[in-house]
């Protein structure tokens, strides 16, 4: 083992040690018993593994369980991490599955209305009527990507929303690369043949237009 | 008119407008809702793309995160939760191959006892750039080898400090040294596709394990080299003046005088002090002076016995111990290395007989008999299945009941074999976590007449490995029997 840098720092500007195959230190640490270690994964990479989450469940309620359920699965696992992957995809792969996991088993359940789910918070700046229409917007967008098989609703949102290139895709999902682009070809097909059959989404393409555009369509003939 | 867009082509016409498609609609009210809908839900996506993820509780989840770091730490440092040994996944094809080709090569010299040695095949190609030459090319990766077998107190030496015992999975690097005592016996990984395979009384030393190419001393003693399959990098093994590159599988003995090298597959390239090559041809021995002097094809051959050895078989005890080896990797009898992997049960029948069964056929291999041993079909109900269920960590060989019909032997043998095709599936799920803790259950096949076996159920707990369960079930050796038949494959993995 080589230590790259040594000060075990939290916060902005701390590096992290890595082994000698670039594995971070704190993976070796954690594996060995070591409760801080655990910690500092933690904190390393709950925004990446929050993001990811977001992004794949979606407007909902409860990304902050899922998140959580992805650092225990992990934590528990770390046993079973051989190295053949980085560490971060190794981790996102558990993500990704913890999350497919867990919108598997909320598919089966009865759903409460969209009405009684938490709002996300307003950005600064915006108005609470701005924010509901946006959250609106959202919704209906994974309205239609709920549509998608698993697979190719996590091809898409990763792909498409998250602007993850296609070969991390297919090493997250341990999958070949030309089977995430089929999935993301057929994923925008459905996707684009949903909007373009969904009327919600004229009110919704007018909001988003400019006002002159907003006119245009208005006066336009049907 | 023309025909309506398509959803790829309004698609395009939205990101960059394309005449056909605007004229199209100019003209259609109809297609102009599509485009008009599909604008706004791209503009969704877009604006998707630019939402910020709302703030996670991260104080609060920490602190739910502690006390489970805090629990796991007592149970790993207690040695209830040990991490799993790193072994590439090419490993056990590469030890199926060396053994495989070795034991195929040696049963093939035997057969060919008699046979009149061939003449040595040799031409002469440029120098090769001597090793040693400086270089300001960046060194390749160092790739680690990993150790395979290790037995009877092979040593592991790294560069100035003092030999350690070698263990199965151990990782071993470039500069140290590997040593074995007088029934000591290591076999590891060499390079990228390589297998080293180290008998009693040999040293060697690991002179470099990178990604382009690896080295070998042999110091003393005797080592057998085969490659992976589709390998194509040669393996160099240095001896004195001469360095041996292998392109196929070979042996090479270190003795007083020279380094006998049995060519067994491929062919080889002898260099003496780097100088012009001699390409030597398998199958065949040649016979190397260690003074320097000229090579000589061995007046013994590719089939003399003690250029491959089978002694060691026909000395051991009757039964063979099956440890709990990586699943994946061949079967391998304790002390013995490793057998090819078409042969799915062995055992020893008798001090110096070996019999195995490879699919429906049972094969039995007398070492003791003054004639060429050789592999002979015997009846399938003389073979009792041995291969360890990888499931479960074995400790003892089980040893099922004999079936007195032979149908129920085969059927017996397959499920006996099956927890090993399907370990991987497994292991993969436990990996990724997307099987379930506690993982225990069973998984139930039908197997229908003609010998196709599908998967009827799977417990929840193993769920997640169910596409590679289903797609390893067709391939399942299942036997052909009157009217099918279904089983369950029970599994449990110790949290």
């Amino acid at each position: 083992m080589a230590t790259v840098f040594a000060p075990r720092l939290s916060g902005l500007g701390a590096r992290v040690t890595r082994d000698e195959d670039g594995t971070p230190a704190y993976v070796r640490q954690a594996r060995e018993g070591d409760a801080r270690a655990f910690q500092e994964l933690f904190r390393n990479h709950r925004r990446d593994v929050g993001r990811l989450v977001a992004r794949l469940l979606g407007p909902r309620p409860d990304v902050e369980d899922v998140v959580q359920e992805v650092f225990l699965q992990v934590f528990r696992s770390l046993q079973n991490f051989r190295g053949e992957a980085r560490f971060t995809t190794w981790l996102h792969r558990v993500a990704v599955n913890v999350t497919l996991m867990h919108l598997r088993a909320a598919r089966s359940r009865p759903r409460l209305g969209q009405e009684l789910l938490d709002e996300p918070a307003a950005p600064d700046g915006s108005s609470p009527v701005d924010e509901a229409a946006r959250n609106q917007r959202l919704r209906a967008l994974y309205r239609i990507l709920d549509t998608l098989s698993e697979k190719k609703r996590a091809v898409f949102i990763l792909h498409d929303l998250d602007g993850v290139p296609a070969g991390q895709i297919a090493a997250t999902l341990d999958t070949p690369v030309l089977t995430v682009r089929t999935r993301l070809f057929y994923a925008r097909k459905e996707v684009y043949a949903a909007m373009a059959g969904d009327p919600t989404l004229e009110s919704i393409a007018r909001e988003l237009a400019s006002p002159e555009a907003a006119a245009a369509a208005a006066e336009s003939p049907q | 008119m023309n025909p309506h867009p398509s959803i790829d082509s309004l698609v395009a016409h939205l990101d960059a407008p394309a005449s056909a498609v605007g004229s199209h609609l100019d003209a259609c009210s109809e297609c102009r809702t599509r485009a008009s809908r599909l604008a706004g839900g791209l503009a969704l996506i877009d604006e998707a793309q630019r939402t910020s993820i709302p703030p996670l509780p991260w104080e609060r989840m920490e602190s739910v995160l502690q006390d489970e770091a805090a629990r796991l730490s007592v149970e790993i440092r207690a040695g209830r939760l040990r991490p799993v040994r790193v072994v590439p996944a090419w490993v056990g094809g590469a030890l199926a191959m060396a053994a495989g080709v070795a034991l195929v090569a040696g049963v093939q010299a035997w057969r060919h006892h008699e046979a009149a040695p061939s003449t040595l095949a040799h031409r002469v190609l440029p120098a090769a750039t001597p090793t040693t030459a400086p270089s300001l090319a960046p060194q390749a990766p160092r790739v680690d080898g990993v150790v395979l077998l290790a037995s009877g107190g092979a040593l592991y030496q790294a560069p100035s400090e003092a030999g350690v015992p070698l263990a199965r999975v151990d990782v071993v690097h470039e500069g140290a040294r590997v040593e074995t005592p007088g029934a000591g016996r290591a076999v590891f990984t060499v390079g990228q596709g390589w297998t080293a395979d180290l008998r009693a009384r040999s040293a060697l030393q690991l002179a470099r394990l990178r990604d382009d190419r690896a080295d070998l001393t042999l110091e003393h003693g005797e080592v057998a080299l085969a490659p992976a399959a589709g390998e194509t990098r040669a393996l160099r093994l240095v001896d004195g003046p001469w360095s041996v590159e292998a392109h196929g599988a070979v042996m090479a003995r270190s003795e007083a005088t020279v380094l006998r090298v049995v060519v067994l597959a491929g062919h080889v390239d002898v260099r003496r002090d780097g100088g012009d090559a001699l390409t030597v041809t398998g199958p065949m021995v040649v016979e190397l002076p260690l003074d320097g002097g000229a090579p000589v094809q061995s007046s013994a051959g590719a089939s003399d016995p003690a250029a491959l050895d089978l002694a060691l078989f026909a000395s051991q005890r009757p039964l063979a111990l099956i440890p709990d080896v990586d699943p994946s990797a061949a079967l391998t009898l304790r002390d013995q290395g490793a057998l090819p992997s078409a042969l799915e049960a062995a055992r020893f029948a008798q001090p110096g007989v070996l019999e195995a069964r490879r699919g429906a056929t049972a094969v039995r291999l007398d070492l003791a008999s003054s004639e060429p041993p050789r592999w002979t079909p015997v009846h399938p109900t003389a073979v009792v299945a041995a291969r360890a269920p990888t499931l479960h960590a074995p400790t003892e060989i089980p040893t099922p009941a004999r079936a007195a019909d032979p149908v129920d032997a085969r059927i017996a043998a397959f499920e006996h074999n099956v927890p090993a095709r399907l370990q991987r599936c497994f292991d993969n799920c436990r990996e990724q976590n997307r099987c379930r803790a506690p993982m225990q259950g069973q998984v139930r096949f039908d197997v229908s007449a003609d010998g196709h076996a599908v998967i009827r159920s799977i417990d929840a707990s193993a769920e997640g490995a169910r596409s590679c369960l289903v797609n390893q079930a067709q391939f399942l050796p299942a036997p052909r029997t009157d009217s099918g038949f279904t089983f369950a494959m029970p599994y449990r993995f110790a949290e």
